[in-house]
């Protein structure tokens, strides 16, 4: 593949391609290329965007490159059996990657396997051969699992940003009224005047976009969650 | 005179090399060493007879020594062919040096000692020769199957005990010592050698004949006995190979279900494209190949299963190698996959071709993939499978990304019953290097240089006749 100029057209492929991906993006692992390629054609049909990938080192070595996606919400569909690299190990290795939500398909309705799936964090666990209805619900739930994912990681970075943009005093006074700390009280902590504080404070609920007290307590909350850096 | 001693003599002679020709042109298809001893002994017999009976015509060496040496070397020939039958065969030198003493002593008796002495000498061992032969065939007609020597103990027994009646009548004076006196002795004497020659060769065809229907008995029994080990073999072979699928069929049910899962989603594919108008004719077509295509894998998968089961009755023909490699390849494709072990195979664009049952072949790589497979699960987890032809032999190799073998497992592995798996039976190596010996070849097991265990499959090719040209 020829590396994209910097500044290109977009074709109309690219145009529906990013219709589609807009929709969802389903990644599908199978070492049968005949399977591959039916679940493909069915996907497609449904209009959403699909990826194939033979095995799961094929799929990980393209996660590596990095090319480019359009966005939009995404799943992933891997059989479990697969050679060198299988299912279980795949998803084992992706949540430390990405959150992308991983359906796990499989030929046996072997409950071992179901469960390990399910306790490594699998969204739903398919049996083979595949009903479209049920295919299609569990995708459907695993798109809307990521883009919700996908829509906590954006308030997040959106979060984040705007925290980086306080001032080290206005942050620490906003850690201070969330806490429940009185104005006069973090004056006096802080060594500085009652209205420099309430200055501090106005600021920093400005900055953030809280327009009362609980939004702030709560922002405050989200942007100490898991996976964000903490003030 | 009531008989002519020369005469009668004469008639035995002829009749000793008769019978003797005659043994031994009916024997000679299943000749012995022995046959030759006894029927030559009595040629010579025969001969030595001529030169008794020929005795006043012919010079005294020719009708005395000669005859007389004769008369020894036909007894020792047929000595030794008696104890060759028993299997204690008589020193050959011993034989020698008696001739030698006896032709001495002989010589020196008769150029200076009288005659009387050279005729009880004679006669002496003449009688000890006899009841050797006799003791010998006696000791031969006690064991199992040999009955008919009793007869030839009989023969000679006579034979000895009319000497010893002559030897009397010599010594007694009633009659001169000379073996061609005139009178009843003389009738007695060849009477006996008569009827002794008559029941002695036919009692040693009687030997002859029930060692053959012995041996017919024993080699009946014998393919009897390997026509029940082959019925068995194949009845176990049959066993190992459903045991060996039962064990796959869980990985042969993910195997099926692929051609299956392609099938469905393709026919899912056709509805919604159909419902919704939403897929052009040429496209559905496609698929609807698709379903074909996989539908027919499928029942190729258990048409393979089904034909794997069959019982096997040898069904001898050419067999492509390469092909029964592909074909079981397919049936541990999802055994591989589920230990995620990648095979490789390694085949020639020609047929290897080879002589031997298809099913009995497919049997033998079955077991080695399988038993690589197993090795190479966790470890390096590769299975390289390769054919070649050449030198009129066919060698397909399996190498395996496993620990390879101990040394004790090298020396034991293939024996019945031995086994490095938990719950197996150890018979899967030991039927296939069966079978490989069956088909004219040879299995080893060896590690491979890169550590894991490689094992050898060896036939002898069946080479293709060349193709027309042009």
């Amino acid at each position: 593949m020829v590396a994209p100029a910097l500044r290109r057209p977009i074709t109309a492929d690219e145009q529906r391609r990013a219709e589609r991906c807009a929709r969802g993006l389903v990644i599908v692992i199978d070492d049968d290329a005949e399977i591959l390629a039916a679940l493909h054609a069915l996907i497609e049909l449904e209009g959403y965007a699909c990826e194939t990938y033979a095995s799961a080192l094929a799929y990980l070595r393209a996660l590596q490159d990095g090319r480019g996606r359009f966005p939009g919400p995404r799943c992933l569909l891997c059989d479990v059996k697969l050679p060198e690299l299988d299912g279980l190990e795949l998803q084992r290795r992706l949540a430390t990657l990405d959150d992308t939500p991983v359906l796990l398909m499989s030929g046996a309705s072997g409950a071992p396997e179901a469960v390990s799936a399910f306790r490594a964090g699998a969204l739903d666990f398919l049996i083979k051969p595949l009903d479209d209805e049920t295919l299609f619900a569990a995708v459907g739930r695993a798109l809307a699992a990521s883009a919700a994912r996908q829509r906590e990681q954006a308030r997040r970075r959106d979060l984040a940003a705007r925290l980086a943009t306080l001032t080290e005093r206005e942050r620490e006074v906003a850690r201070r009224v969330a806490r429940g700390e009185r104005n006069q009280d973090i004056a006096a902590a802080l060594g500085i005047a009652l209205r420099t504080v309430k200055r501090h404070r106005q600021q920093a609920m400005h900055k953030l976009g809280a327009a009362t007290l609980v939004d702030l307590v709560h922002l405050l909350d989200a942007a100490q969650g898991p996976g964000t850096q903490t003030l | 005179m009531i008989f002519d001693a020369r005469t009668g003599f004469l008639f035995v002679s002829a009749l000793h090399l008769l019978i003797a020709v005659a043994l031994w042109a009916v024997l000679a298809r299943r000749r012995t060493l022995a046959l030759d001893l006894w029927c030559g002994g009595g040629a010579v017999f025969a001969v030595a007879l001529l030169l008794l009976s020929l005795r006043p015509l012919l010079p005294a060496v020719l009708g005395y020594t000669l005859a007389t040496l004769l008369v020894i070397v036909a007894a020792l020939l047929k000595l030794h062919a008696i104890r060759l039958e028993l299997g204690e065969p008589e020193p050959v030198a011993r034989s020698i040096a008696l001739v030698l003493a006896f032709l001495l002593l002989y010589e020196w008796l008769r150029v200076d000692a009288d005659e009387r002495l050279r005729f009880f000498v004679m006669m002496l061992v003449v009688m000890l020769l006899g009841a050797r032969i006799a003791w010998s065939a006696w000791r031969l007609g006690r064991r199992p199957g040999c009955r008919s020597a009793y007869w030839i103990a009989v023969a000679h027994g006579a034979m000895v005990l009319v000497q010893a009646i002559r030897a009397g009548n010599v010594a007694l004076g009633r009659f001169p010592p000379e073996l061609m006196s005139q009178g009843y002795d003389a009738l007695m004497f060849a009477m006996i050698l008569l009827i002794a020659v008559i029941m002695a060769n036919m009692a040693w065809l009687g030997l002859a004949l029930e060692r053959l229907v012995q041996a017919q008995i024993a080699a009946a029994a014998a393919q009897a006995r390997s026509e029940e080990t082959r019925v068995l073999g194949e009845r176990i072979a049959h066993l190992e190979r459903q045991r060996s699928l039962g064990l796959l069929s869980a990985s042969l049910g993910h195997e099926l279900k692929q051609p299956l899962t392609a099938v469905l989603t393709n026919a899912q594919l056709v509805r919604r494209g159909l419902a919704g108008a939403r897929l052009t004719p040429d496209q559905l077509l496609g698929f609807v190949d698709r379903i074909i295509d996989n539908t027919r894998r499928a029942s190729g998968i258990v048409e393979q299963i089904r034909g794997y089961l069959r019982p096997g009755s040898a069904a001898v023909g050419r067999v492509d190698l390469g092909q029964v490699v592909r074909e079981v390849s397919e049936l541990v494709a999802a055994e591989a996959r589920a230990h995620g072990v990648r095979l490789s195979l390694e085949l020639p664009a020609d047929p290897v071709t080879v002589r031997g049952d298809a099913l009995q072949l497919s049997q033998v790589v079955l077991n080695l993939l399988r038993n690589a497979i197993e090795a190479a699960a966790g470890h390096a987890a590769f299975v390289s499978v390769r054919a070649v032809q050449g030198d009129g032999r066919a060698l397909l190799t399996v190498e395996d990304g496993g620990p390879g073998l101990t040394p004790a497992a090298l020396q034991k592995a293939g024996q019945p019953f031995f086994t490095t798996k938990a719950g197996g039976l150890g018979l899967g190596l030991s039927i296939s290097r069966a079978i490989a010996e069956q088909h004219g070849g040879t299995l080893r097991l060896a590690n491979a240089p890169a550590g894991g265990a490689r094992a050898e499959l060896e036939l002898p090719s069946c080479a293709e006749p060349p193709a027309a040209a042009g």
